[in-house]
């Protein structure tokens, strides 16, 4: 193929990648560098990094930085573990899988606004789990600032984690019934059989899913969001940060919100890039 | 390594279908057991409950002394290799061969020795660092053996282990699994469809059809004195021609007619076997082996009552023999082997296969006469199907 011919075949990919990838992000990465509020566009003012070390200065971005990576690190591993679990089980029902299956989803199909007003009603003052929780330790359970990402933590594992299980369960379709019973016949347990057989057979999944929620997690916004507007900064991510900076707040600083989603964009190339280079390296070798 | 026992074994599953019905075989020490029957006749079906794999409806299962009807699978002594192998793809074949040690907690450098001995036996010593993707069909299946010989089991189970290779390498392999079993004198209970392979493998073959076992003996006995139609037209390949006949007697002997074919009988076939003077006049089943019919033109000093009219179909050229298939004025018997290839022909006019000296020069569309060998006959009762051999 020509370099000609190339081009023919690549300029509309290549087009449609500018218009949607890297024009929004050069305007944003412009943007931060400006001083410019939501109630007059029209003034605009170049100021360099100032609105970065302003940020980094700033005590309720690196709560939001702290609550975030929490969210990132818990959520992440805990879906996993359990969404495995739960796949397992899955495959172990014979009967009335697709009822489970759906039951399951639910979780995921919900909207992430009404899955966390749910969750709060249960929680809060009034709620079940509040009730319940005074009936074996004597007062009512209620969210407020200090519990409040315990909350949205349990609230990101139960809504990400029927991605895992159906994501999971349909690579253990896959499994061919007669490499168990080789483990079975060698002389492999239930966890033996997990470590050797099924989880190596699964491994890519497993990867492709920490790489979509890891993305996922990382900007969490709903629930942090829902949660923010009854307790305040303490239940606020980076991305409701960056929102409320520069959209919501009275003012609208939207050159100081642009920079934020800058360093949001920095941040999860650092977390992913070691991991992919880690898959991509594998792949090769395994080729 | 030990005797195995198989009593009475039963597989009723939850539906309702009954897989195995009474199965009771006897493996000696070091005996190289073939079950071999056409699909679906339930031999996988005991090969997995012999494993573990499957319940046992009924009956009992010795390894040794031992009943392990409700032992794990893990803890019967029993290696299997499996028709597609199940080799662990992200392993490499040391560990692959090594798996079922390293769960027994044996150490490594152990581990090693005993892997690279059997890598050694099975010719794998260059292939233990790659990984099952990167290997042939042959070295796969020879990594499913090495995996159960360094267990040392009291038992080998295979499950049709060639089918999945080419003719060519499965003709080797044959000889290399019967020789690698031999030498290490492991009890082995093979189970395959092809009855090639159990005639070649196994000191004894076990035929089964429906789950029910047919006929246990040395290949060679199998061959020559088959208990039933089922048996004498599975085992054999071209399949041994049956036909609807009956017994007359003719001056001072005895004749079978076979629709409108008469071949005279020895004296010597009545006086082996008796029984037959029960069948005079009556319907039974004759079997003629195809080894058994040979064109008229070449072997010239042979009786003419003991000749077959027929006109040549098809004629397949092997190089060392001929084999010609033609009609025959009489009604075929089904042997009940679901996977035979031929359909019975229209009432009166049926196939018939001859395995025919490379000498022939007969070619489809000519009458000729066939010989037929009328002294290793067959006979079979009509409505039992059993084999009239006192």
């Amino acid at each position: 193929m020509t370099r000609r011919t190339f081009g023919w075949f690549a300029w509309p990919s290549v087009a449609v990648m500018s218009v949607l990838m890297v024009f929004p992000l050069v305007t944003t990465v412009f943007l931060s560098m400006t001083r410019i509020f939501l109630r007059d566009l029209s003034s605009r003012e170049w100021i360099g990094f100032d609105n970065y070390t302003e940020i980094l200065q700033d005590p309720d971005f690196w709560s939001a930085f702290r609550l975030t990576m929490l969210f990132v690190a818990i959520v992440v591993p805990a879906h996993v573990v359990l969404g495995f679990g739960l796949a397992n089980l899955l495959d172990r029902v014979t009967r009335a899988r697709g009822f489970y299956l759906a039951a399951l989803l639910l979780p995921f199909i919900v909207t992430p606004v009404v899955s966390t007003l749910l969750v709060r009603d249960l929680f809060d003052r009034g709620g079940l789990l509040s009730w319940l929780w005074e009936v074996v330790t004597g007062d009512p359970f209620v969210i407020h600032a200090g519990n409040v990402k315990w909350v949205i933590i349990l609230h990101g594992i139960w809504s990400i984690t029927p991605f895992a299980v159906i994501t999971f369960f349909a690579g253990m379709q896959t499994l061919p019934e007669e490499r168990i019973e080789a483990a079975d016949m060698d002389g492999a347990g239930f966890w033996a059989k997990q470590r050797f057989v099924v989880i190596p057979h699964l491994r890519s999944l497993i990867i492709f899913v920490l790489l979509i929620t890891i993305m996922d997690a990382y900007r969490v916004f709903d629930s942090s969001f829902v949660f923010g507007q009854s307790v305040g900064k303490s239940a606020h991510a980076l991305s409701v940060y960056s929102f409320n900076t520069a959209l919501n707040a009275q003012i609208g600083r939207i050159g100081k919100g642009n920079a934020i989603s800058v360093l949001m964009v920095i941040g999860i190339f650092v977390v992913l890039i070691p991991f992919l280079r880690k898959s991509y390296q594998e792949q090769i070798a395994d080729r | 390594m030990a005797e195995v026992r198989l009593d009475g074994l039963t597989k009723v599953y939850p539906n309702g279908f009954q897989a195995v019905t009474e199965l009771s075989l006897e493996l000696t020490d070091g005996e190289f057991l073939v079950l071999v029957g056409p699909s679906g006749c339930g031999k996988s079906t005991a090969l997995r409950m012999i494993a573990g794999l499957e319940e046992i409806t009924e009956g009992d299962l010795y390894v040794g002394d031992r009943r392990v009807n409700d032992v794990a699978p893990k803890d019967r002594d029993i290696a299997m290799v499996f028709q597609n192998y199940a080799l662990y793809p992200q392993m490499t074949v040391e560990e692959n061969i090594g798996f079922p040690l390293r769960l027994r907690k044996i150490k490594k450098a152990e581990r090693k020795q005993v892997v690279a001995a059997a890598a050694e036996v099975l010719e794998l010593t260059e292939q233990l660092d790659k990984k099952p993707a990167n290997l042939s069909g042959g070295q796969r299946q020879r990594v499913a053996m090495g995996r159960a010989i360094v267990r040392e089991p009291a038992l080998f189970l295979m499950d049709e282990p060639l089918s999945n290779l080419d003719a060519k390498l499965r003709v080797q392999m044959r000889a290399d699994i019967a020789g690698i079993q031999r030498n290490l004198g492991v009890t082995t209970f093979y189970v395959t469809h092809d009855q090639v392979e159990a005639m070649t493998m196994g000191d004894r073959v076990a035929v089964i059809k429906d789950g029910v076992l047919q006929q246990v003996a040395a290949p060679e006995d199998l061959y020559d004195t088959p208990d039933n139609v089922f048996v004498a037209a599975f085992i054999g390949s071209p399949s041994m021609n049956l036909y609807e006949a009956e017994i007359v007697a003719r001056g001072s002997g005895f004749a079978v007619e076979m629709g409108a074919n008469t071949l005279a009988l020895d004296d010597s076939v009545i006086a082996d076997r008796p029984g037959l003077r029960d069948y005079v006049d009556t319907a039974l089943v004759v079997g003629i082996r195809p080894e058994d019919l040979e064109d008229g033109a070449v072997s010239r000093d042979h009786p003419a009552d003991r000749q077959l009219d027929a006109t040549i179909d098809i004629r397949e050229a092997l190089g060392a023999e001929t084999l010609m298939h033609f009609a025959l004025e009489a009604t075929m018997v089904d042997s009940g082997d679901p996977d035979a290839l031929d359909e019975l022909g229209e009432e009166g006019a049926s196939r018939c296969t001859g395995r025919f000296s490379a000498a022939t020069r007969a070619r489809p569309g000519d009458r000729i006469k066939v010989n037929v060998a009328t002294e290793n006959l067959h006979f079979f009762d009509r409505s039992t199907h059993l084999a009239v051999r006192t």
